[in-house]
């Protein structure tokens, strides 16, 4: 059962459901200094490593940069 | 020294992160103007291509960070920055910047007045980018914001302190620290800025883009740093004329 | 919030020292000051300021012109009770003194608005004795509306009330409520105030902060000047109104300088303040505060009124009567103070524009308040 979600507007197929930090950790981002939501809703970090992808799942990776 | 919130400043130059060649040059010139707080945005991460990490080598320096709402169109949007912000940097200060206008990038009051209510409640520490308008000033103050910043000019226009006589109300009025963003454009405007008594100012363009940063944001410290101690030490002021031809108080005789 | 954590930070003896030390070089920069601190303040009602009174006097002229033109909004007060239960030791209507009391009636009261009314006023200050049960808010709740219906401007001069209170009476139409502290100085306060609740310096220091969150649109603050060292209780009031102004952005101040007169209770002033000095202070608290209002009253001789109105004065009584009853009813009964103007509003108003000024009765119309 592969599962497609999107990641900062990227479509990304998974082969199961996988946690968050999974996820971000299989595609090898760094996510010091980042914060992420789902679905428009933010996730804490410490809920990463629990929280599930579902099918269509719509998430969003942030992270500082340069800016006035 | 220059409290916000709970925090003591050394110096009152504030800059932005924005603008600079590469990373290498935005550290040097930040680190040369002797600021304590830079702003920096918050967008997606770029899979493919990842921009610079700026976040590290301003914590090595001891900087601290101020991550702004740049990209906000509405209340809504800005909460949910500021949000954004304080997960991935975990800290709850927050500059509130809401500019549905993509030209001239002026601030909205209403939308920010709104957005500025409800994250101090949400706990954040907001410091609220504002246009000069002593009124909003006092609103946002009564919302409980932990400075404002009126702005001298346009975004990136360089043009001064265009907002002179507004400041001024805004200083007089003010009783949270009042520090003058957007807009300056030389280190002489910065220095007007704090002779006015300004608490401090925000500096992003003007250093970022000019042919030698560090060298620019070493004359906006010094620059900083002397206007202050001219308002401390009491400015000398120009002699007003126009005296009336017969004495007023001769009745008193 | 309130003005007294403020006041219990400053040092009355310090400041007092600190006017006197002030010299003509910091008299000098005060007046080359586009904007004044508290401090230049000291240095306009100091003593070394006194060579520099004409050039004062001109450039307080200035200011005012310039923030209020050549108006000049007249209002009277209508005494409606002497009744009191506070004996304070230089007021005709203390509980010591021996006259006939009196509370006017709703009759009476509307014999006094016509013959007011027959004079042009517009605007009010209703004043009583302080006298909380027969003179009350019940007794508010009943005058002010028949006041209200005949004046544009409302403003009371009683004792100090509760927030709740003075919500409830701005929505029966008061405008402005004056509060004057008497002296800032708590244990001279104490020798002039022995019975009553007047004696509560606390309460009533806090009443400007209360009808400021109640949000009365006009607050009056003042000394009785001569109750105790002149120069340092105006140096209060000034730190007052910068404290009120910074606190309370929504409303606006009045400053009033009532000088200690002749009355029944015959108290020798602390201080005397001469005429001189009386313009010395109007001058440095315009140069301190262009938007401030500055009340001159009747107490006043028609000779300091006319010549000092131009200097920075922005609001004048006329024609007043001191005791309850007394425009119906001219009959001699003991008043509050004495009156030194006693020219009718017809003749003050003459007064007034031979001076180049213009005479307002009316400020504001109910139905700017919605």
């Amino acid at each position: 059962m592969s599962i497609n979600i999107k990641l900062n507007g990227k479509s990304i197929s998974l082969t199961h459901t996988e946690a968050l930090s999974e996820v971000l950790l299989s595609l090898a981002i760094p996510t010091q200094g980042c914060a992420l939501a789902v679905n428009g809703e933010i996730v804490p970090r410490a809920e990463w490593p629990t929280w599930r992808v579902n099918q269509g799942d719509d998430i969003s990776l942030f992270q500082a940069i340069a800016g006035g | 020294m220059l409290t916000i919130a709970d925090h003591c400043f050394q110096s009152r130059l504030f800059t932005g992160t924005g603008k600079f060649a590469n990373q290498q040059a935005m550290m040097a010139a930040i680190v040369a103007s002797g600021s304590e707080l830079a702003t920096m945005a918050l967008k997606r991460v770029n899979l493919e291509n990842q921009d610079d990490d700026i976040l590290a080598p301003l914590v090595a320096n001891g900087i601290n960070l101020l991550p702004n709402t740049s990209g906000a169109k509405n209340a809504k949007e800005a909460i949910f920055a500021a949000q954004l912000a304080r997960e991935a940097l975990g800290t709850n200060w927050l500059k509130l910047e809401i500019h549905p206008d993509p030209k001239y990038l002026m601030p909205d009051p209403i939308e920010t007045l709104l957005a500025a209510e409800k994250l101090v409640k949400l706990g954040f520490i907001v410091l609220p980018y504002c246009h000069a308008d002593p009124v909003l000033c006092k609103h946002l103050q009564e919302a409980g914001c932990a400075a404002v910043m009126p702005l001298g000019a346009p975004i990136g226009s360089n043009k001064g302190i265009a907002s002179k006589d507004f400041l001024e109300i805004i200083i007089d009025q003010a009783q949270v620290p009042v520090i003058v963003d957007a807009g300056i454009g030389a280190p002489s405007h910065a220095a007007l800025a704090m002779e006015m008594g300004a608490d401090a100012v925000l500096v992003n363009t003007a250093i970022a883009s000019s042919a030698n940063p560090v060298q620019m944001a070493n004359a906006f410290r010094l620059a900083v740093e002397s206007g202050r101690i001219a308002y401390e030490a009491g400015l000398a002021t120009q002699q007003t004329q126009a005296v009336a031809s017969s004495p007023l108080t001769a009745f008193l005789e | 919030m309130s003005f007294l954590a403020e006041m219990q930070k400053m040092d009355w003896d310090a400041i007092k020292l600190s006017i006197y030390s002030k010299s003509a070089l910091d008299v000098e920069r005060a007046l080359a000051k586009p904007k004044l601190d508290l401090e230049d303040f000291k240095a306009l009602i100091s003593p070394a300021a006194e060579p520099y009174l004409e050039q004062m006097a001109q450039r307080s002229m200035l200011k005012t012109r310039q923030r209020f033109g050549h108006t000049i909004a007249m209002y009277i007060p209508l005494y409606l009770s002497n009744l009191c239960a506070n004996a304070c030791s230089y007021c005709g209507f203390s509980m010591e003194n021996k006259l006939k009391r009196q509370i006017l009636t709703p009759e009476q009261i509307g014999l006094e608005l016509a013959a007011i009314k027959q004079m042009n006023f517009d605007s009010i200050l209703l004043v009583t004795g302080e006298h909380e049960t027969k003179v009350g808010m019940d007794y508010f709740r009943q005058v002010l509306p028949m006041v209200k219906a005949q004046f544009s401007y409302l403003a009371m001069e009683v004792q100090p009330l509760d927030t709740a209170d003075y919500q409830e009476l701005k929505r029966l139409g008061l405008d402005a409520v004056m509060v004057y502290q008497e002296t800032y100085h708590p244990s001279t306060y104490a020798e002039h105030h022995l019975r009553g609740n007047k004696m509560d310096f606390n309460y009533r220091l806090e009443t400007p902060d209360r009808l400021a969150k109640a949000g009365v649109d006009k607050i009056g603050i003042g000394a009785l000047i001569g109750l105790e060292e002149w120069r340092t209780d105006c140096f209060y009031v000034a730190s007052h109104l910068a404290y009120l102004e910074r606190t309370y952005w929504r409303s606006r101040y009045s400053i009033s300088f009532p000088r200690l007169r002749p009355c029944e209770g015959t108290v020798e002033p602390k201080s005397v303040m001469s005429d001189k000095q009386l313009v010395q202070l109007i001058c440095a608290y315009r140069l301190f505060n262009p938007e401030v209002e500055l009340s001159l009253s009747t107490r006043e001789s028609v000779h300091f009124r006319d010549n000092a109105l131009p200097l920075g004065i922005t609001t004048m009584s006329a024609a007043s009567k001191t005791q309850p009853g007394g425009y119906a009813d001219n009959s001699v009964e003991l008043e509050q103070f004495a009156v030194s103007d006693e020219r009718s509003a017809e003749q003050v108003a003459k007064a007034i524009k031979q001076g180049g000024f213009e005479p307002v009765w009316q400020d504001w119309h109910t139905a700017y308040s919605g």
